[in-house]
């Protein structure tokens, strides 16, 4: 059965039809059935949100091993970092006097840190800050916590909730397939560890957002097969609020010599996902990475999450994105309304906080 | 009829079928016709025109001889007036000099660019032409458009005609047909050395294309126009174009789609917008062979996405920007190999022009 009608009948497409998808040449005309997919699914808001991140630490266990990273660097490597609690404690309350909902919060691999750290930070930012939802730690520290700590992943997991964190961020998946894991990050967590945390985190009821690193030395099965395995997890567990298509930036990395993906291809994984993954609301065209004309351009691709006004990101500004640290919520506002969808602000798990309904002046 | 009554769907089936739209039509398709429908309808057209998907681009450079202009409009950044410490006028030999490293790096092109003024005599702008043609006889003169052949014209009183027959003499090999037609009577206003020039540039157009010097047509928006005025513009490239197709090729070689950093007046052109208003161009203008869009304002991966909604070519690689927005954070100057990195990824042939 062709594409088109798989849409239009709701009927779930196959690996072969991802793969098809990835070859088209004919970008707009995919970027209509993901559009349909979108309409029919998930109707047409466009969610963001107030957010602010705060990247703990750049020291890092894996420094060396993740060719795509700018940001780690080893113990006693010059420019490396750790803020102390009080400094996370004043970003945070700075951040949520400026209105933030939401504080994501991702560091390296410390190789000293107790894990009282990680509980005590969460600790004295939540009493701080109360109403803000810590959304904190990728699925690769949690794994670390485990094994570091000698403790399940439950008792990780029980013990961050325990202390304030509400839900995980989606990084560290990078991508699945062992044939790019292993040219890209050789002795990183596995995509199988990383479901399993993943898994473990829903059925504690915790939720999360799921990641696919792009645009290095991929091919199109192993993005099909990458966003399956992620269907897969959903259809078990339903936990995953969002898919975040991550955009490698070459900059400053061991693989500066690669070119970094193009607009067309950036749109070609936000429509192919949108697709594919049947089960996921939330397609996420994180502006940052893929600047915000394309972000911008990818809601008729099948985005319907443009991420917010994200504050202080550094993981990506060391890999020598370009885009602006901070993008100011008139221009987020006009910029969802010039692709005629409706912006609509969120809480953390996709509650709507409010709907901006376009005005006549921005029109 | 009213525009917010007409069914775009429609419209965009009137241009697959080749049959002309109204003017009313065409404003609908610009004000309220989704990027998805626009760009499929336009990439469906060149398909058709243009099976093989072969995307041209040029190795150019720039060569600004003169930041002096006497208008000083408003949504033009980078010029001054004649007294500014920063003025500077390049002597023929320094502009051979920057068109000779150009040329070192690749450049087949290149584009003499300078404001509008009234107080250099004639022969400097014939000299310019001379010196970089000598000095580099393979490469392509494009150079001046009809706004400064119009503002020159009144000193020097020669008929347009025959001062395009002088350029031509000197070594100019295309020119880019800038300037007055573009856009809205509000914006003419601003354009203080310009006023009601159509009938200038026409003759301009006209002189270039009996002396066959082939052109770009530019399609600059986003400086507070109406939907009607774009249109109608692009009609005019669209009659114009038909008018003066004479014996040999028609004038207009290409149709230029940007926008410019205007200042704080005019709100940012989206990226939505750009790729908009490459495919209403294609649609509406069907008579210039090609469409070419610019990496300059929106970065390469925008005008990389619009090879498959109208475009089908990317411009030159304006070698003089060492800054140009290249992909996922990368800048850098844009070179041949980006170019056709690009063009391949996007499914197509590229084909390397030595000029327009």
């Amino acid at each position: 059965m062709p594409v088109y009608e798989k849409v239009m009948s709701d009927e779930r497409l196959t690996a072969e039809d991802g793969i098809k998808l990835m070859e088209s040449p004919n970008l707009f005309a995919l970027g209509a059935l993901a559009d349909l997919a979108r309409q029919r699914r998930v109707g047409d808001y466009v969610y963001f949100n107030n957010n602010a991140h705060i990247n703990y630490s750049n020291i890092c266990a894996l420094s060396k091993v993740c060719k795509f990273c700018a940001f780690g660097k080893a113990h006693g490597e010059p420019g490396g970092y750790t803020y102390t609690i009080d400094q996370m404690v004043a970003k945070a309350q700075a951040y949520a006097r400026a209105g933030v909902t939401e504080i994501h919060m991702v560091g390296g691999l410390h190789p000293d840190m107790p894990f009282s750290f990680y509980t005590d930070f969460i600790r004295a930012i939540k009493e701080a800050v109360p109403q803000v939802h810590l959304k904190c730690f990728s699925a690769v520290e949690i794994d670390y916590f485990s094994r570091k700590f000698r403790m399940s992943l439950e008792e990780v997991l029980l013990r961050l909730r325990e202390a304030g964190h509400g839900s995980l961020t989606g990084g560290g998946a990078e991508m699945f397939h062992p044939e790019v894991h292993d040219r890209i990050c050789r002795g990183k967590m596995s995509g199988e560890r990383y479901l399993e945390v993943h898994r473990t985190a829903h059925r504690l009821g915790i939720p999360t957002t799921c990641t696919m690193m792009y645009g290095h030395v991929e091919e199109p099965r192993h993005v099909v097969d990458h966003m399956l395995k992620l269907r897969e997890l959903q259809d078990e567990t339903g936990g995953e609020n969002a898919f975040i298509p991550l955009a490698f930036h070459p900059t400053n990395t061991a693989m500066a010599d690669l070119p970094g993906p193009t607009g067309w291809y950036d749109l070609k994984i936000i429509a192919v996902a949108r697709l594919l993954l049947d089960n996921i609301k939330a397609i996420k065209s994180y502006w940052i990475m893929i600047s915000p004309r394309i972000a911008q351009i990818s809601l008729s691709f099948g985005a319907n999450d443009i991420d917010g006004t994200v504050r202080e990101e550094k993981i990506y500004h060391f890999a020598g994105a370009t885009t602006p640290m901070l993008q100011e919520k008139e221009d987020l506002l006009r910029l969802i309304w010039e692709a005629g969808r409706i912006p609509a602000e969120r809480d953390t798990v996709y509650n709507v906080l409010k709907v901006y309904e376009p005005t006549a002046s921005a029109v | 009829m009213n525009v917010n009554e007409m069914d775009c769907g429609e419209i965009l089936m009137k241009a697959l079928a080749e049959q002309r739209i109204r003017p009313d039509e065409a404003a609908c398709l610009s004000q309220r016709a989704s990027l998805l429908d626009l760009a499929a309808a336009a990439g469906e057209l060149v398909r058709r025109v243009n099976p093989a998907g072969e995307v041209g681009y040029t190795v150019n450079r720039t060569v600004v001889y003169s930041n002096v202009c006497d208008p000083q409009c408003p949504y033009c950044r980078g010029t001054v007036t004649r007294d500014d410490p920063r003025a500077f006028t390049l002597t023929p030999e320094e502009a051979a000099s920057r068109a000779a490293e150009a040329a070192a790096q690749g450049a087949t092109q290149i584009i003499l660019q300078g404001g509008h003024r009234t107080d250099l005599p004639w022969e400097y702008y014939l000299e310019l032409v001379r010196t970089v043609k000598e000095r580099l006889p393979q490469v392509q003169v494009m150079g001046f458009s009809p706004t400064e052949i119009t503002v020159l014209r009144f000193p020097h009183e020669k008929s347009i005609c025959q001062m395009i027959g002088d350029l031509k003499v000197a070594g100019l090999g295309a020119m880019w047909a800038g300037g007055a037609p573009s856009l809205s009577s509000r914006i003419l206003e601003y354009r203080r050395l310009l006023k009601g020039p159509w009938e200038t540039w026409l003759e301009v157009v006209q002189g270039c294309a009996k002396h066959g010097i082939p052109m770009v047509a530019p399609f600059v928006f986003g400086l507070g126009e109406t939907h009607h005025e774009r249109v109608n513009y692009l009609f005019r490239l669209r009659e114009v174009q038909a008018v003066t197709t004479g014996d040999g090729a028609p004038v207009f070689r290409s149709l230029a789609i940007f926008n410019l950093d205007a200042g704080p007046d005019f709100p940012p052109v989206s990226g939505q917008e750009y790729l908009r208003m490459v495919a209403l161009a294609r649609l509406l203008v069907p008579n210039i062979p090609h469409v070419a869009s610019s990496f300059l304002y929106h970065g390469a991966k925008v005008a990389q996405v619009s090879l498959d909604g109208g475009a089908d070519d990317m411009g030159g690689t304006q070698l003089e920007f060492d800054r140009a927005e290249l992909a996922a954070g990368r800048v850098g100057a844009m070179t041949a190999a980006e170019m056709e990195r690009l063009i391949r990824d996007a499914g197509r042939v590229p084909v390397r022009r030595a000029g327009i």
